[in-house]
């Protein structure tokens, strides 16, 4: 087969999904074939090398996040059946959505109240510290010197105390706003793919990726999703 | 840990620590009588105290002065407007 003719039926056997993801996988399959062929192997050789087309458009779309590989392979059977089953099914899917989303908003909520109370305590804790000077000058209007070193060691003290719960509550935001931040990763992962620090195409944990986090061709994978598609290249 | 950090931990502990050196001189100082930590102001019997010293003027006192002119709070229910008369046959 032809590099031109594999890319093809690619092409068609991926036409359940959106163009831009299918021109971005045609692209990496065009520059993988590329790079064999450039190492020395013919066209018809390194075209074999990836694998059939079918094998290829099954891995790719196995790579999917749940829903979204749901969605594709629905409409590669017939659109008409994913918009009945989307229309049929909203009583169902749309309350479960909704629920989810209330979830996942909910528990996003609840991490930074967490934050919000460790600063509302530390706020708490320095606001003392001004009542305590004022009655410290009022306990020095009436004469009462125990009182009033009392009052100011009392403000100092808050003061300090509140600084340090500041601190902590400061290294508390910054851990939570991490968490907040896989929560939302979390939460979208069933609709979307989380691609890695390095964009579409970087590597993670030394391994070169395809689009949509596939390995590359040959590259070795223990994920049960992408290990179909190193046991094709590798034959 | 950065060096503002640190500053900022440094400078916390040491309020803390003096405070409680303070706080301890105070009520060493007033003879370790344990009023010496309390305040109390009475809004019924329109009393103050400051470490157990009853404060006889608090007008010119912050804060003392605001809550000496607070009148008395009625937390009990208002009484219930009189009926209307019913009108003419």
């Amino acid at each position: 087969m032809k590099k031109n003719e594999f890319l093809d039926r690619l092409g068609d056997l991926l036409a359940c999904l959106p163009a831009d993801q299918v021109e971005e996988s045609k692209e990496f399959y065009a520059e993988a074939i590329a790079d064999r062929m450039e190492d020395g192997m013919g066209e018809e050789e390194a075209v074999a090398a990836m694998g059939t087309p079918g094998e290829v458009a099954e891995a790719i779309l196995d790579d999917l996040p749940a829903v979204p590989r749901a969605i594709a392979k629905t409409r590669r059977r017939s659109t008409v059946l994913l918009w009945v089953l989307a229309i049929v099914g909203s009583p169902v899917w749309v309350p479960l959505l909704l629920a989810f989303a209330a979830v996942a908003f909910t528990v996003y909520v609840c991490i930074w109240t967490l934050a919000i109370c460790v600063w509302i305590v530390a706020a708490a804790l320095v606001g003392i510290a001004p009542v305590m000077l004022v009655l410290a000058y009022d306990g020095f209007m009436i004469g009462h010197v125990p009182f009033v070193i009392v009052s100011l060691g009392w403000a100092l003290g808050f003061l300090g105390l509140g600084l340090l719960v500041g601190t902590a509550a400061w290294a508390v935001s910054k851990q939570i706003a991490r968490l907040s931040a896989l929560w939302v990763k979390k939460a979208l992962s069933p609709f979307r793919k989380d691609r890695g620090g390095n964009g579409n195409s970087g590597t993670t944990a030394g391994r070169p990726h395809g689009p949509w986090g596939t390995p590359a061709p040959g590259a070795q994978s223990n994920d049960a999703g992408t290990a179909r598609l190193s046991a094709v290249a590798a034959r | 840990m950065t060096s503002v950090k640190k500053i900022l931990l440094a400078v916390s502990g040491g309020l803390v620590a003096f405070g409680i050196v303070l706080v301890a001189l105070g009520f060493a100082l007033s003879g370790f009588d344990t009023n010496v930590f309390t305040t109390t102001i009475d809004m019924r019997s329109r009393e103050i105290m400051l470490g157990g010293v009853a404060v006889d003027d608090p007008r010119g006192l912050p804060l003392l002065e605001q809550f000496a002119e607070l009148d008395d709070v009625n937390v009990s229910a208002p009484s219930a407007p009189a009926a209307p008369k019913a009108p003419g046959a």
